[in-house]
């Protein structure tokens, strides 16, 4: 077993610990998942062990987000719960699952040890996939990017195609912002992290990727991008909770699009609202906890 | 609306958007076509999320009738109900025959 | 409402076809040379231009090139003295009709609103592009480290390591063009450009003059050898030319190309301010008489 390999550890239990540590891995440690997709980023560690059970944020939903965003690192998950078996399974980031039991006998140890070292002797020579990003721009999109601009730049996330003309017409009509758009969470991510948009207008149903579940990814990023909802929901609580995720800093009903300058005014005051509260919102994503990510994580999970 | 009457239905719409409002109305022809097609198939899902753009179409454009077949489309298609997403379906023919689009 | 943008360096042109195109109410702007053409093209977004061919260190014609190697494609009227121009429509599929400066009142009007109403008939392309691992990465982390992009068609990630000291400082990007090299540049920011003086294509000096011209500030090094000198020194009015270094010399001492890199990276804040301000103005005659070779231009036409 070549023994330099790095391994991200990401458990209560120190027992998984102890088998890297007899088999000679490095290893690092996150304190749950979300610090582990971090520290996944930072340091490019060969593998990553983790657990389902981390609160906040499971391992299944961290492996969909790794998996999403192509960080090509292989992961095994653990867990007591056997069904999660099949699940973890689905996902091609991961190579293993293995069920811990509650106890810590030397021969829980042991079955730990070998089914570790049976899922890396199977994976040798398997490599994820090198990930690739692929943008599709507007000419207006290129042309924004190609320029020196002191406008704002407005990110606006929507899949249905009236509305998307829609809300570009309103936004366009202003001459202070430069536009940019995607069709759906995943290509929003994408675009954001090249853009540094200054304000992301975006649905909260979409295909891929929702956008709460965007909001919280940017936030596991440490990207303070600021948020906006644009949506039809009705019912109050859907909205509070949406507003409850980590870094959105309002909502709108799409209804504010009818009148034109009446939206552009509401605009106008996000980007204003985010200027201001943007040291406080840098400290609370630098700070990364993931209680933070709000009640809705269920919703990154599939 | 109950009646497929043949009154006329006033909308009175932003001039600044006039000239997305003939693709836009296309494009409401167009999800009828796929209402129908998904419903054959038990698509409930699709039904589901063609009823909410429709309910987000309708208040952004103003067309507010729009909204609420969308609206009831959204429900009929999550209480999985076929003949309920059919009375919308027809709700929205006789409404999209019957419209007339004012620019003020 | 539509945007006419009008490119002509002379005033009394400008007005003249200003005043002819004010039955179309349509926006119109004016550019006074081909950089601020360029610049309000990108800024403006124009559904149609009025190119003067003939204009001093930057032509109508050389914009034109500038427009198709950036992959943008804006519907252009050339406005000329010369009558054999109509061979160029077939080169730029953005040219959509040449009109002489005595048909100027009896023709151009016409041509425009003709060009407007096939707008919507135009097909406009979308810029694909794509990322790979490494560019990906430096998006997901919130980086501390500078980066450099490296031009050249020969250099490789291996070598450019062996001649750097500490190369964990810096992230490296590379590109093995000038074009690719504006893209990339565009798209990542980097902190410092070293580019090699002869690449396919759009060569070093080029690259930095397209740079200027777009108006991006990013300071730029060449790798050169002995008998570039006096190409670099003519070149060198724009500020973001850093300056040359021998690449004889850096593969000699592998603590030249770092220090170099260092007090470029350590510029005090007022130095990059004004490096900053000296783009933002407009000074046409930094870029000499820019041409790009016709036998080089062919390969570029999409």
């Amino acid at each position: 077993m070549p023994s330099r390999k790095n391994i991200l550890v990401i458990s209560q239990s120190s027992m998984m610990l102890e088998v890297l540590y007899t088999l000679k891995y490095k290893t690092m440690q996150a304190k749950d998942c979300m610090d582990g997709i971090r520290k996944t980023i930072r340091f490019v560690p060969d593998l990553i062990l983790s657990d389902v059970d981390v609160p906040n944020l499971n391992g299944l939903s961290m492996a969909r987000i790794l998996g999403l965003l192509q960080i090509n690192v292989p992961i095994i998950l653990t867990s007591f719960v056997a069904r999660f078996k099949k699940q973890a399974l689905s996902y091609n980031n991961v190579i293993g699952f293995i069920t811990t039991s509650t106890n810590r006998s030397e021969a829980d140890k042991e079955n730990l040890r070998m089914d570790f070292e049976t899922i890396m002797t199977d994976a040798i020579g398997r490599k994820l996939p090198e990930p690739v990003y692929s943008y599709r721009f507007r000419q207006h999109e290129w042309a924004n990017l190609l320029g020196i601009s002191k406008r704002k730049k407005i990110l606006v996330i929507e899949d249905n195609p009236s509305m998307k003309t829609l809300v570009m017409r309103r936004l366009d009509a202003s001459d202070n912002y430069d536009l940019f758009s995607a069709e759906d969470g995943l290509e929003g991510v994408c675009k954001a992290l090249l853009i540094a948009p200054d304000l992301i207008l975006t649905d909260i149903r979409m295909p891929t990727l929702d956008g709460m579940a965007m909001s919280q990814i940017f936030y596991i990023l440490n990207k303070p991008f600021p948020i906006v909802f644009l949506t039809a929901i009705d019912d109050a609580s859907s909205r509070s909770k949406a507003q409850k995720v980590a870094g959105v800093l309002g909502y709108m009903h799409k209804k504010v699009l009818k009148d034109g300058p009446g939206f552009l005014k509401e605009i106008e005051g996000f980007i204003e609202k985010a200027e201001t509260m943007r040291p406080a919102r840098e400290e609370i994503y630098q700070k990364g906890e993931s209680r933070e990510l709000g009640k809705s994580s269920e919703t990154i999970a599939t | 609306m109950d009646e497929h009457s043949t009154t006329r239905i006033t909308v009175h719409i932003d001039p600044e958007l006039a000239d997305l409002i003939p693709g836009f109305l296309e494009n409401r022809r167009k999800d009828i076509e796929t209402v129908r097609e998904r419903l054959a198939e038990n698509d409930f899902e699709t039904i589901l999320l063609l009823g909410h753009s429709m309910k987000g179409n309708g208040a952004g454009y103003g067309f507010d009738e729009l909204t609420e077949i969308g609206r009831e489309m959204e429900q009929a298609a999550r209480d999985k109900q076929p003949d309920a997403i059919r009375k919308t379906l027809a709700d929205l023919v006789a409404y999209l025959e019957n419209l007339d689009v004012v620019f003020d | 409402m539509r945007t006419i943008l009008v490119i002509d360096d002379e005033k009394d042109s400008r007005e003249l076809i200003a005043r002819l195109l004010a039955p179309l109410e349509c926006r119109i702007i004016q550019a006074a040379n081909g950089i601020e053409g360029v610049r309000m093209a990108l800024s403006f977004h124009p559904d149609l231009i009025t190119v003067d061919v003939m204009m001093p260190h930057l032509n109508g014609l050389n914009m034109m090139k500038i427009f198709t190697l950036m992959k943008l494609q804006i519907p252009s009227i050339f406005v000329t003295v010369k009558t054999d121009m109509e061979r160029y429509i077939e080169l730029f599929p953005s040219i959509v009709s040449v009109c002489t400066k005595d048909q100027l009142q009896t023709r151009l009007l016409e041509m425009v609103k003709v060009t407007l109403e096939q707008q919507h008939e135009r097909r406009f392309n979308d810029i694909k592009y794509r990322l790979n691992k490494k560019e990906i990465f430096g998006l997901l982390g919130k980086s501390d480290r500078s980066k450099i992009l490296i031009v050249s068609d020969t250099l490789t990630r291996e070598m450019v390591l062996t001649m750097l000291s500490e190369s964990e400082l810096y992230e490296l990007y590379f590109a093995p063009d000038g074009q690719e090299a504006i893209f990339k540049a565009v798209m990542i920011r980097p902190d410092l450009i070293l580019s090699d003086l002869e690449l396919k294509e759009i060569d070093g000096i080029m690259l930095a003059r397209i740079l200027y011209i777009l108006g991006h500030p990013f300071p730029l090094v060449f790798l050169s050898g002995k008998s570039d000198m006096e190409t670099i020194k003519k070149a060198s009015k724009l500020e973001g030319i850093q300056g040359f270094l021998l690449k004889a010399e850096i593969r000699r001492d592998h603590k030249l190309l770092q220090q170099r890199i260092e007090s470029i990276l350590n510029i005090s804040d007022a130095d990059k301010a004004r490096l900053q301000a000296s783009y933002e103005t407009i000074d046409v005659e930094k870029i000499e008489e820019f041409t790009m070779e016709s036998s080089i231009w062919a390969s570029l036409t999409p």
